[in-house]
This record gives C-alpha cells, sequence and structure tokens, in this order.
C-alpha cells in the first residue's frame, strides 16, 4: 500500500467489500500490515500538562520521604516500576512507556517555561522559533493532505501565544485550534453531555448553501488573482492560507473532528472530558494522515489545572483519573488499528512541581528535577530513565534538559539530525540535544 | 512608482486612523481639487480620536506583553483610554515615557502603572522591557552571561537594572498581593548577579556619572532623566525606528528593537536626520508621524510590474503589511456599518475602540502570533472565522448590515450599489476589467431577492479578499 493513501479511505473500501465480517477478523490482520511498511509515515501526539504537572504525585513518588505527601505507589506491569495509585490504567499499559525522571530545565515562569518546553530555544532570543507541533507538521506532513499537519485540541494558550506558534515556518504550519479556553464557550458541554469540541466556524454560514459559497468563492478569485499579479509577499501568503482553508471545509476528512460518529461506549472509556474527548480525536485526526496533535489536559476550567499551588492531592487525584483514562485508551485504540507503532506520544507541561508540600497542601513551580514520559512508536517502553534523591530535589542520574528531550523524541520519530530551514536559508535543527538512546527502541 | 491616490487614501487612513476610510471621506477626497489635499488630509487624521485610540492599541501591544494575565490590575482599558489621552493632545513623547518610568500609586488603579505591574515590578524584566522598547536594545541577551555579539557584559545588564531595585515590592509573588498595595520609590533595594551574592551597582549603558548618597535623587528618577534627554543616542533614533517601522513594516534597523552591531540601518543618514527632527521638534510624535507620511518613499506604491524583494527591502517600492485583528475588526465596522451608524456629517466616523466588547471578542479569537508585519500571520483558523465566522455573517446578512440596508434605497442604479460596495471595502471603484466579471453576476435588470443575494455575496468576496485584509 501507499502512505498517501488515507487510511480510512482504505478502510472504508475494505469494509464495504468484507460486508458484514466481524471487526475482530480482518482488523489485526490489516494492523500488521500497517506494522510492517518502513515508509509508512510517523505522527506524533503531544499530552501538554498546562500549568506544570507535579512529578511527586504522578511518575517519580517518594512514599518514603516526607515529601511523598499522599499517593500510594503501585506496581506496574514492568518489573521495578511504580506509578502513582491514581494510574492504574497506564501501569497496566507501562510496557509502551519510558519515564524520565531526570529532566532537569532553567525556567520556573509559566510563559518562559511553556516556550522553552515547546520549542527547546529560551524565549525572546532573536529568532521566533516553530513550536515543535509546527515543526513535526513540516517533517512529518502529508502536503496532499486537506487537514492541516498540526491540531491543538483544548489550549490554554494565555502563558505564551508563541509557544503555539510556527514561528519562522510560517502560518501554514501554525495549528488548527479545536476548543480553546480563551476563546467562550468553547470548551462547553454538548447535547449528550460530552464536550462539544468542534472546529469553530469549519461550516458555511448559516444559510449558505454549497452553490452559494461557490458563487462567493468565484467572485473571490477572480479578485485574488487581480492583486496577486502585481504583489507578492503577504498577499501570497494569505492566498496559500485560505486555499488550504476552503480545501478543507470542502474535504471529507473534515468529519475526522466530529466525534458523534464513535460508538458511545467508546466515548466513554475515553472520558467525558476536553482531555478523553481530544484524545479520541486525535486518534481520528492521525488515523486521517495527520502528523501532530496536541492535547491539553486540565484547561477545561479556562485555567492551567496543572497550577496546584494549593489542595494539590486532591486535584492531582481528578487530573491523573482523567489522564488515566483518556491516555490508556488512546494507546489501546491505536494500537488496535496498527498505528501505535508508527505514533510516538510525549508527556509533558512546562516544568514540574516541588517536591516539599507548601502550607496550603500545594506544590509550587519546579524546574530543578522533574518528569517526562515518552511512550508507543519507537520508544523502549517499561523503564524509567534517571533518578531523583531521596527527598526528590536533585537529579542523581541521568540529568536531561528540554533539547535532550526534544532530541529523543525527533530520534524515535525517525527525524535524526534533521533540521528546518529559516528564511534566510539557515539550517535550523529540530533539536539540538543528545537523544537518549537507552529509552529508544 | 508612486501610488495610485486612491492607494495612498487607504494606507494614509490605516496607518494614522487604523481603519479604512468611509465611503464619504473616500468621495470627500476624490472631490476635493485643492493640491494640498493630501496634506490637508494627513493634519485632520493626525488630530482625530481614531489616530489617538489606534495609535494606544499599537503603543499598548509593545509596551504590554502579552499572555499575563492583567485583570487584577485593572485591565488594559485604563491604561489604553491614558494613552489615547497622551496622543491626543499631542505631549510630547519624552514625557510620556517620565510618565511611565515614574508611575506610582495603587496597583488596581492601572493607568500607565500598568508598565510595571505587567513585569511584575521585577528590575530585570523591567530593565529588558525598557532598553527593547524605548532605547532598541536587547540587554536581555546579557542577564545571564555576557551578550554573544553585542558589546554589552552580564555587569551592564544587571547595572541597568538596578535603577529598578528601589520601588516597593511584595515579598512574595505579585499575583498574591493586594492589589492596593502601592508603588513607589524606596531608599533600599539591590540586585544581585544571578547565582551570586555580588551587589550591582546602577549604571548608565554610556557610563554617565549615578548619584548616590543623602539627597540624591531616586534611582528610578536619574534612569528617566537620562533616558529621555536630547542628548542620549538611543532614545531619539529608536522612536523614530519604531515609527518608521509602524509606517514601511520595516524598519531603517531591522527587528526595530534590535540596535547593534549586527542589524546596522540601512540608511544611517536617514536615521539621524529623523532622530535629529524629532529632538528638534520636542519629541513631537505627530510632527515625526507627519515629516514620514509626507515623505516621498511613503506615497511610493506596494505593486510593480516585476516581482523585486529587493525594492521593499530598500524602501524603493511600499511593503505590504498585515491588519492587525484590531485593523480588521475596525475596517470591517466602518465598512458596513457595524458599529457606527453614519451620522450624516462627513468627518464624523469614530470607532469604538476602548470598551468596545464585540471588538475584545473578536481579537481574542482572532489575534495571531507576534511577528513582522510584512508577514501574513493568519492562520486557517483566521480565515475560517472570515469566511464562516458571526461577524461576517452579520456583515453580509441581508437584515443585519448596516451597509446592505442602505443600498436598498431606490434612487441608486445597481452600478453605483456595486460601487459603493467597492468604496466601502477597497476604497475605490472597480476596474474596468472587473465590471466584465461583474455584469456576470449582476446588471442592471437584476432586482429582488437575486439582487440582494448577489450584492451580499459581492461583499462577502471584497471582505475576504487579500487586497481588503491587507494595507498595501
Amino acid at each position: 500500500m501507499t502512505s498517501k493513501l488515507s487510511r480510512r479511505r482504505m478502510m472504508s473500501t475494505l469494509a464495504a467489500g468484507i460486508g458484514g465480517a466481524s471487526v475482530s477478523g480482518w482488523f489485526p490482520a490489516f494492523a500488521d500490515q500497517l506494522v510492517s511498511d518502513p515508509k509508512r509515515q510517523r505522527h506524533c501526539i503531544l499530552l501538554w500538562m498546562s500549568g506544570g504537572p507535579t512529578q511527586t504525585d504522578t511518575w517519580d513518588l517518594k512514599p518514603n520521604h516526607e515529601n511523598g505527601g499522599e499517593f500510594k505507589e503501585i506496581q506496574t506491569a514492568s518489573p521495578g516500576l511504580r506509578f502513582s495509585e491514581h494510574l492504574p490504567k497506564l501501569a497496566a499499559m507501562s510496557d509502551e512507556l519510558a519515564v524520565l525522571r531526570g529532566l532537569s530545565t532553567g525556567e520556573g515562569d509559566h510563559g518562559r517555561g511553556t516556550y522553552l518546553m515547546r520549542t527547546g530555544k529560551v524565549p525572546l532570543g532573536p529568532m521566533q522559533y516553530p513550536s515543535i507541533g509546527a515543526s513535526l507538521a513540516n517533517q512529518l506532513g502529508n502536503q496532499e493532505l486537506a487537514l492541516p499537519g498540526y491540531v491543538s485540541v483544548g489550549p490554554f494558550r494565555a502563558f505564551n501565544q508563541d509557544a503555539f506558534g510556527a514561528g519562522f515556518l510560517g502560518p501554514r504550519f501554525g495549528p488548527l485550534i479545536v476548543g480553546a479556553s480563551d476563546i467562550p464557550g468553547q470548551m462547553a458541554n454538548g447535547a449528550q453531555g460530552f464536550p462539544n469540541l468542534r472546529v469553530q466556524s469549519l461550516d458555511r454560514a448559516a444559510g449558505i448553501d454549497e452553490a452559494r459559497m461557490k458563487k462567493r468563492l468565484g467572485i473571490w478569485k477572480s479578485l485574488q488573482d487581480d492583486f496577486l499579479k502585481t504583489r507578492t509577499g503577504a498577499a501570497k501568503t494569505h492566498n496559500t492560507v485560505y486555499e488550504g482553508a476552503v480545501q478543507l471545509m470542502n474535504s471529507e476528512d473534515a468529519e475526522a473532528f466530529d466525534l458523534s460518529k464513535e460508538p458511545e461506549k467508546l466515548r466513554e472509556d475515553y472520558g467525558r472530558t476536553v482531555f478523553g474527548q481530544g484524545c479520541l480525536m486525535a486518534r481520528r485526526l492521525i488515523e486521517r494522515g495527520v502528523a501532530f496533535v496536541e492535547v491539553s489536559l486540565g484547561t477545561s476550567s479556562g485555567g492551567p489545572g496543572w497550577d496546584t499551588h494549593s489542595d494539590n492531592f486532591n486535584a492531582v487525584q481528578r487530573l491523573s483519573t482523567d489522564l488515566d483514562a483518556g491516555w490508556a485508551t488512546l494507546m489501546k485504540d491505536l494500537k488496535d488499528r496498527g498505528l501505535l507503532e508508527s505514533t510516538t506520544i510525549i508527556w509533558m507541561g512546562e516544568f514540574g512541581r516541588t517536591p516539599q508540600i507548601n502550607p496550603n497542601a500545594g506544590r509550587d513551580h519546579f524546574p530543578g528535577a522533574w518528569s517526562a514520559v515518552l511512550a508507543g512508536g519507537g520508544i523502549a517502553g517499561g523503564q524509567a530513565y534517571g533518578k531523583t534523591s531521596e527527598d526528590g530535589i536533585e537529579v542523581v542520574d541521568g540529568m536531561v534538559d528540554e533539547e535532550d528531550l526534544l532530541s529523543t523524541l525527533c530520534h524515535s520519530l525517525g527525524l535524526k539530525g534533521k533540521s528546518n530551514t529559516a528564511p534566510n536559508g539557515r539550517p535550523i535543527p529540530l533539536a539540538e540535544g543528545k537523544a537518549i538512546e537507552s529509552v529508544l527502541a | 512608482m508612486p501610488a495610485e491616490n486612491n492607494e495612498l487614501l487607504r494606507r494614509v487612513y490605516l496607518d494614522l486612523a487604523g481603519r479604512t476610510p468611509s465611503v464619504s471621506e473616500v468621495r470627500a477626497f476624490e472631490n476635493d481639487e485643492s493640491t494640498n489635499r493630501f496634506e490637508a488630509l494627513v493634519d485632520r487624521l493626525l488630530k482625530s480620536p481614531d489616530h489617538a485610540s489606534h495609535l494606544a492599541t499599537v503603543w499598548r501591544r509593545f509596551l504590554i506583553p502579552e499572555g499575563v494575565d492583567l485583570t487584577a490590575f485593572g485591565g488594559v482599558e485604563a491604561f489604553d483610554q491614558w494613552l489615547a489621552e497622551r496622543f491626543s493632545s499631542d505631549d510630547s513623547y519624552d514625557e510620556v515615557v517620565r510618565n511611565l518610568l515614574l508611575a506610582e500609586g495603587r496597583l488596581v488603579r492601572s493607568g500607565p502603572l500598568l508598565f510595571y505591574s505587567a513585569a511584575k515590578l521585577d528590575p530585570d524584566q523591567l530593565a529588558s522591557r525598557t532598553a527593547r522598547v524605548f532605547l532598541g536594545m536587547r540587554l536581555e541577551c546579557a542577564q545571564c552571561h555576557d551578550h554573544p555579539f553585542e558589546p554589552w557584559a552580564q555587569d551592564e545588564f544587571w547595572g541597568f537594572a538596578a535603577f529598578f531595585a528601589r520601588i516597593s515590592r511584595p515579598n512574595g509573588t505579585l499575583e498574591n498581593v493586594s492589589t492596593v498595595m502601592r508603588v513607589s520609590d524606596v531608599d533600599r533595594g539591590e540586585v544581585m548577579l544571578p547565582e551570586t551574592e555580588k551587589v550591582i551597582a546602577p549604571k548608565f549603558l554610556d557610563g554617565s556619572e549615578v548619584l548616590e548618597g543623602d539627597g540624591a535623587p531616586a534611582r528610578r528618577q536619574q534612569l528617566a532623566d537620562w533616558l529621555t534627554a536630547a542628548r542620549n543616542p538611543f532614545f531619539a533614533r529608536a522612536t523614530a525606528n519604531r515609527v518608521w517601522g509602524q509606517l514601511f513594516g520595516k524598519g531603517i534597523v531591522e527587528p526595530i528593537d534590535n540596535f547593534g552591531i549586527e542589524h546596522q540601518p540601512a540608511s544611517p543618514e536617514l536615521l539621524d536626520l529623523l532622530a535629529g527632527h524629532f529632538v528638534g521638534t520636542d519629541f513631537s510624535l505627530r510632527e515625526l508621524f507627519r515629516s514620514i507620511v509626507l515623505s516621498k518613499a511613503y506615497r511610493l506604491s506596494s505593486g510593480a510590474v516585476s516581482v523585486d524583494d529587493n525594492r521593499p527591502e530598500l524602501f524603493a517600492q511600499m511593503n505590504i503589511k498585515t491588519l492587525t485583528a484590531e485593523q480588521v475588526y475596525d475596517c470591517i465596522s466602518v465598512a458596513t456599518l457595524l458599529d457606527s451608524a453614519p451620522t450624516g456629517e462627513a468627518m464624523a466616523i469614530n470607532v469604538a475602540r476602548i470598551g468596545n466588547t464585540s471588538r475584545a471578542a473578536f481579537v481574542q479569537q482572532f489575534r495571531t502570533p507576534v511577528g513582522r508585519n510584512t508577514e501574513y500571520q493568519g492562520g486557517i483558523p483566521q480565515a475560517l472565522t472570515l469566511m464562516n465566522g458571526g461577524l461576517i455573517s452579520g456583515a453580509t446578512g441581508l437584515s443585519t448590515s448596516g451597509l446592505l440596508t442602505s443600498l436598498e434605497a431606490p434612487f441608486f442604479t445597481n452600478k453605483e450599489r456595486i460601487e459603493v460596495l467597492y468604496l466601502a471595502t477597497l476604497s475605490r471603484k472597480p476596474r474596468p476589467s472587473e465590471w466584465k466579471l461583474l455584469d456576470g453576476y449582476i446588471d442592471e435588470d437584476t432586482k429582488g431577492n437575486e439582487l440582494q443575494e448577489g450584492l451580499a455575496d459581492i461583499l462577502w468576496a471584497l471582505l475576504n479578499s487579500a487586497e481588503f485584509t491587507l494595507n498595501h
């Protein structure tokens, strides 16, 4: 099969031929066929933990120390690897997960940390760097696809708008936003009690049918052609972006955003949250060929849920439950469809949180020693890499920084040593750290 | 080649008033037969309330960083209002900057103090922002180590930051402090070199003497005096370059806030000339805008028969500039008579900017990353918003659009109706080649529903066109 052909179209063709055959009959065979194709497209899903997630209550517990807090550790499916008790489903799938416990970064401010982790670069430098989403959309994106290469579900962008942008790559690689905390009503629940996630203004305005839209676009095109005869630069980019938007509106693939097409049971498994439904949307987008999808957790209240300066334990228990349901179901769903092997998942936020517990039962910003997780395609799961001290305050082994993390991600996606090209023609490496060989499959 | 009259008209409205001209404003200009009509228009625009509120938005965008929640500190509205009043009364710019740098009072009062609360009262953030927006220098690269390309040492950054060390500040983080806290000068406070105990004394970037000890003026006062002095080589040049960059899409030094060895001015003579003029007019921004807008370079066309990227780079051809989200809203609003109903007086259109909640909501949704304004930053979400979103369907809806409703008047011919649509959006009449095409949609016999829908479709296409969405 060719990687260009939309997998969904292939599946519906197959399904039509198979008729009433049960899903379990042909699904695994089809999945095997996909896995064995070395040229197939690679994808990345970023699970973005806005606010700065606590490592001590998730992946790197300290049960024998006063910094440990209220949660218990549980044994995962991988010998010697233990997670928080509130991540049982992920613990059962730990063979897919590589936990990096030695992350140490230099930014403890939300805005600066967000930019640092999402670009690998300190903010306010001489250049506007693309977020990792735009970077990977550029590298892995399928140009013929109507869907954009970078989709962001439920982002809270207020900390740093630029950290979500395409920087020097230009707006063509910028994110398509689905449900954003800074746009009123976007995270609200729909009719069936699920979050009503959708692409804003994707449908034609009320009262405008297809013929009318076609007529409008006809007039529009002649205006554009005229203007572009004598002009370039911004005018040309404007035209390219509009063509992409029109293509998306007219594409069947836009139904990827319509979650009502999924079985109710599966939607329940993902969780009735923006994060859970976002994970389901991620799967629908990945199977249609989208290169990069990010899903934010804890943003549905309109703020950064992981910023637990007070009442940390109740908040983190809720967040963990949502995380566990959405992420575990996503991995299972991708695996069933033969897509997990070609999809690398990365879990991170802008920084970690203090191992010490403050007087408000909270934890504060802490970039010194924290955790990120890699999973799925190209990742050797079932392990923890790096180690923090008994009190969790220092990295004692396997210290890595933001560039190392992003380099490891790029290697796992088959992008070792790749660069983007800046407008002045200079190659800018995707990441400039040292990939962690032992977590690469 | 010089810009056509209507091209220049549209540009100067967008640059000075932040919006396109209304149909009557276009017609008034076209009917004005005096030889100095452009000069007269520029004078009128520079004194208009729309100019003051537009500049307030532009200035706020670089004075206040994005992504900081300022609701607790009175929000940006009071700040916009304060700026607009300064620009409206043509306060000299050194005075405006002194007011910002010496702001004091309760945090919640907002106004000029927002410059401080947005930087969280941190000496290092205040230092890097002050250097960047008023002196055109990115000192912050020297925050953690000596600047890699420029002659700024780490000590110099912290020496500059030391001027902001002696203001009252909260013990904890600013988020947790009561906003009734007062900001004022205090007599102690120091900055230290990061990860050391080494106290850094205040030091001017040009080595001028800093007064210390009893009776010396407060550090902030000394900084404000030094920074806005006529003999400060950076302040006037940085400001002249900023205004030039705003009008041309590209500074004489580019990026506009990155003066230094790596970024030499395209023309040092031009920069010195403008800076000298600015100082000589007692730092009048209005005069600076006037001089640049009346220059030959500003009046060049953005179009060229052959495409050559070097021409706009060297100001031999106007750059095409993108509109900010605020400008997109204002232009749609003026073109389709959204917020401001016509008053009968030709020149009485003023857009409602400060405190306009539907504008704020649109801007929130439509905003794009800050980049060079010659690069189109909108993406698919912005395109979808303009094609299918509420603002446009209201503006092109048969029952909701003020513009379309006004075209129902019986004395118009269909040709005149289409002309109004073009004047309202593109500030020009259709060209002969366009009439050929438009006749296919609407001719003089078209009427009723077909006519209404046809006009709405043309308006929709105009509002979505690059020619409308860009400042060219």
